[in-house]
């Protein structure tokens, strides 16, 4: 069968870059199964995106539909012709379903009786008949996060649609979409080429494109991009700086890329680097350059659209905006510092933190309090606990500061800058940027104390105020990011040293909130408990820990959850060992069994070897599994409690427990509950899957 | 060539976009945060008919005030506003036009479009666009509005919104918008903006941070919202709609003055989007443009909330 290629452009005013990129993937996705369904076969299918235009290239595409032949199976015969032979009405609606005569129908036999089957044949049709019909779907098939409509139309699209080409060899293909009919037109760059291009067939698409100084294909902008701005970067002797996020979106703004280099007065350096590289990125989309120690230099990268021989005078434009941005920058920042930072502490009252909680200023009150708590839970010198009360008071104070209101993304980072503008101690200036931290998963945790604590307490009252609130996240629905700030929390338990327990950080942060609004203490702090307990469940287990291991730990206690994570640990190793998987049999047998009311002090009087033997082993290894425990030497503990797998043993295979004299029955039960308490301070043995229960 | 002035720069947009079958309008007499405000342009966007407008507009932001130190930022500057309903197909190339009309040719310089969509909850607006890129400065505002006052736009208007003093700053390559000449006669004597504005920059910025009587505010917005509902109520909408524009420069100015408690900030701004949906709707249901004897026609502010 002969085969041809097709090419289709919708021809688009300047398309959103991350919608771009979305509608190629998807298309590409579209086409396959759309030309499929249309039983049409070809070699390729490519794709490629700019932001005038869509571009589907199918290479090899068979100038016909495969023929259909295929036996569709109906209704059972006995259903499909009544008692006179006539048909039923569900034969009549399957034969017209199929688009097959009933008298047409074939029979066959299947296991169960004879059926009704309609055969379907068609000859394929040419290529050319179906295509029009088939673009024009799958330009409608493109779903778009925001659409609209333009002039008096009513189709929606992510832009206006301003022409269609699309050609099948030299053949155009009349696609309708959007009030257009395709022809055989497309139109380069939006300046540097000059009114229509006719194509005369689909293998000169792409050829017409360079001619009209368009590079249509993304991958291959992005690859051009790179190697201009290393060029660049390569000839002035420095490195660009290249925020992923950046450079994708550069890359679908421009359908002719070129890069220059440009520079602004190198007197802007002494503004903090993080507000002129803000000005670039966020703003201009300009990649900094960095000199051989790493530091910024005043050169910088412009990804242009421009004509390439113009890049001068393109240049010249870029460095006035750029100088005009970095003088608002500089005006600002020279402004804040004049200022200090109490005013704005101040000014936090006019702020709101959470409608219904109150302002910045009140929730910096409750953080300062809770910050002094939590540095006496974990023990902090009076140096580092004064730094911390410090950094709270200031913590938030930048958010009113003239750059972090032009660059939010810069909060904590100027207020870094303003403390020691101040004369604030390092420490202080550093838990001021540290609190924001972690800021992801996967973020570095403050590295200081002061920055753990005021990152702690931030987080903790923000969690809390919402409980109370009664707003806890739900599902998908976690509007004030709750889910990440107790995770940031437990991070800083686990991985940063900081030594709180839930109970107690949970219970002052509420107290904050007493008089803030109403809630019920208890159930507040149970429900925020909880929540933390399912995020460091997650957490554990996201560290290649068993679920039952996470599970059998956590239902010891997990009010400490560094405690909880050396535990998982000491256990996921000991398991490893049979004595523990022994022992872990007979505590589930044990806990089974058990009965609190024999209490733990079973009567030696009554013991027979087996008895006590493992009262005498229990009573050797309790004051050891203690001070493991107290040590947290869990590894010790564990091996001391897989050491009771031999007396334990003994003990089920020597006496039946549930002995017919209460006496006996007693003793025993009580020994059960000296060896269960053995595990208490290490965990919940039962919970252990593939032990018996 | 010597680059257009101030003036020079505004007359030849008129002369463009009056070529191009526009109403040249002259400015709205209420104090608005963007032309988008004007009745010309928020109330015509709605309704079936044919409409193409133009017209300079000055805008009032008092917060953005610097006292006139600031080279770019000021609390009253100039936007050139067009609404060409329904968008024609070749909307962006008459824009374009529009900057060869002042000295521009697109080709000779970077310019990229970038999306930027537009969204006014305070009168139920929004429209899908870009801001406009000349060598990386921000110079147009381009909008395809979809809906305003929660109704649908049928047709569809497009929006140009052109800064004016960037336009200027950049045509004549200074650094500061006070530096921008106005006009220069043939004689040589030069008027610049600064000689226009810098002392209404310093008075205005002093009143709006410091002089304004906030309690004879507070009391002008409880007047104005009053006298705007009554108004509405007796069937007049476009005096109505201006009301609740005086409300929402009121509300403005109390911002800048930090005289707006946190508490109380959603209250305001859902008085005033009360009133300017309250006009929107009375406009289209009174027949829009075209409307009946007794209302008028007009609909709700755009960015006359800054916030």
């Amino acid at each position: 069968m002969s085969a041809r290629d097709l090419v289709f452009e919708i021809g688009v005013e300047e398309i959103p870059s991350a919608p771009l990129y979305s509608a190629v993937t998807q298309l590409a996705g579209l086409t396959a199964v759309a030309l499929k369904d249309a039983r049409l076969g070809y070699a390729d299918i490519r794709v490629l995106g700019a932001p005038r235009r869509l571009v589907v290239l199918v290479e090899g595409l068979a100038d016909h539909q495969d023929d259909l032949d295929m036996r569709v199976k109906g209704p059972a015969v006995r259903a499909a012709f009544d008692a006179n032979g006539d048909p039923t009405p569900a034969v009549l609606g399957f034969a017209r379903g199929k688009g097959v005569d009933v008298a047409d129908l074939e029979r066959g036999e299947e296991t169960g009786g004879e059926y009704v089957y309609a055969h379907i044949r068609s000859a394929g049709l040419p290529a050319s008949d179906v295509l029009p019909e088939l673009l024009s779907r799958l330009a409608a098939a493109i779903e778009w996060p925001k659409s609209q409509r333009w002039g008096s139309g009513g189709t929606r699209f992510i832009r206006p649609v301003r022409w269609l080409l699309s050609l099948l060899g030299s053949d155009v293909v009349p696609v309708t979409f959007a009030g257009l009919t395709a022809g055989r037109t497309t139109y380069g760059h939006r300046f540097l080429s000059q009114g229509a291009i006719e194509v005369p067939s689909a293998s000169d698409f792409l050829l017409a494109h360079q001619r009209g100084r368009v590079v249509a294909d993304g991958e291959t902008r992005a690859q051009l991009i790179r190697e201009g701005i290393d060029s660049v970067a390569v000839q002035e002797g420095y490195t660009p700086v290249v925020p992923e996020k950046v450079f994708a979106e550069v890359v679908n703004l421009v359908e002719y890329p070129t890069a220059a280099v440009a520079h602004f007065d190198a007197a802007f350096l002494r503004v903090p680097r993080e507000v002129l590289e803000t000005a670039m990125e966020s703003h201009q989309r300009y990649f900094p350059l960095e000199g051989s120690e790493g530091a910024l230099t005043n050169a910088f990268i412009v990804v242009h659209n421009g004509d390439p021989s113009r890049s001068e005078p393109i240049v010249r434009g870029h460095e006035r905006v750029i100088r005009a941005r970095l003088a608002d920058a500089a005006f600002f920042y020279d402004e804040d510092l004049a200022c200090g930072m109490e005013p704005w502490v101040e000014r936090l009252s006019t702020a709101v933190f959470q409608e219904k909680l109150g302002t910045v200023a009140a929730k910096v009150a409750r953080v300062e309090a809770l910050t002094g708590v939590l540095a006496k839970l974990h023990g902090a010198g009076p140096t580092e606990t004064a730094e911390a009360i410090r950094a709270a008071h200031l913590c938030k104070a930048d958010l009113v500061s003239h750059a972090v209101v032009e660059f939010p993304s810069l909060q904590g980072v100027m207020g870094r800058y303003y403390a020691l503008a101040a004369g604030e101690a390092a420490p202080v200036a550093d838990a001021i940027l540290e609190h924001y931290r972690p800021r992801f998963a996967g973020d570095a945790v403050p590295a200081t104390v002061p920055g753990l604590l005021v990152s702690a307490a931030d987080k903790l009252d923000t969690i809390c105020g919402i409980f109370a609130l009664g707003q806890a996240p739900t599902g998908s629905a976690d509007p004030y990011a709750l889910r990440r700030a107790a995770i940031g929390v437990l991070a800083m338990v686990l991985d940063g040293g900081l030594g709180i327990r839930l109970d107690d950080a949970i219970g002052a942060a509420l107290e904050g909130y007493a008089g803030v609004v109403p809630f019920d203490l208890e159930a507040t702090g149970a429900s925020v408990k909880s929540f933390f307990t399912g995020r460091l469940e997650t957490m554990l287990r996201d560290r290649g820990l068993a679920y039952d291991t996470v599970d059998a730990v956590l239902a010891v206690a997990s009010d400490d959850p560094a405690d909880a994570l050396a535990r998982a640990n000491a256990l996921q190793a000991a398991r490893a060992s049979a004595a523990i998987s022994d022992v872990a049999v007979a505590f589930a047998r044990a806990r089974n069994l058990s009965d609190p009311a024999a209490g733990k002090a079973p009567d030696r009087a009554l013991m027979g070897a087996s008895e006590s033997a493992l009262v005498d082993a229990i009573d050797a290894a309790a004051a050891r599994v203690d001070t493991a425990v107290a040590k947290a030497d869990y590894e010790g503990a564990l091996a001391l409690l897989g050491g009771l797998r031999a007396p334990i043993d003994a003990f089920f295979t020597g006496v039946m427990v549930m002995d017919a004299d209460e006496g006996l029955r007693t003793m025993r039960l009580a020994l059960l509950n000296r060896f269960i308490g053995m595990f208490d301070g290490v965990a919940d043995f039962t919970r252990l899957q593939g032990q018996a229960k | 060539m010597k680059p257009l002035s101030f003036q020079d720069i505004i007359l030849a947009l008129s002369r463009y976009w009056a070529d191009q079958g526009c109403v040249v309008l002259q400015p709205y007499d209420i104090e608005v945060g963007a032309g988008t405000s004007h009745p010309a342009t928020l109330l015509r966007a709605l309704g079936p008919e044919p409409w193409r407008c133009a017209y300079v507009q000055p805008s009032r932001r008092p917060a953005d005030g610097r006292y006139g130190e600031n080279p770019n930022r000021l609390q009253h500057y100039y936007q050139f506003q067009v609404l060409l309903k329904p968008s024609p197909d070749e909307v962006l190339d008459l824009y374009f036009g529009s900057l060869r009309a002042i000295g521009i040719d697109p080709a000779e310089h970077d310019v990229r479009l970038v999306e930027d969509d537009w969204e006014n909850p305070t009168v139920g607006a929004w429209g899908l666009g870009w801001e406009i890129w000349l060598n990386g400065m921000e110079c147009t505002q381009f909008t395809y509005f979809q809906q305003v006052g929660g109704i649908e736009c049928d047709p569809i208007p497009a929006e140009i919104t052109y800064g004016l003093e960037r336009l200027a700053m950049y045509i004549q390559g200074v650094d500061s918008v006070y530096d921008i000449t106005w006009v220069e006669t043939p004689d040589g004597a030069r008027t610049t903006y600064g000689d226009v504005y810098l002392r209404n920059e310093r008075e205005q910025s002093a009143y709006n941070f410091e002089i304004a009587d906030t309690d004879r505010l507070r009391r002008l917005f409880d007047e104005y919202e009053a006298e705007s509902r009554r108004t509405l109520e007796a069937g007049a909408v476009l005096p109505a709609y201006e009301k609740a524009l005086k409300c929402s420069h009121i509300f403005n100015l109390l911002d800048a003055r930090g005289a707006i408690a946190v508490t109380e900030r959603m209250t305001f701004i859902m008085r005033i989007r009360t009133l300017a949906k309250g006009a929107a709707e009375a406009w289209v249901a009174s027949g829009g443009a075209r409307g009946g004897a007794v209302h008028g026609a007009v609909p709700a502010a755009d960015g006359g909330v800054t916030s």
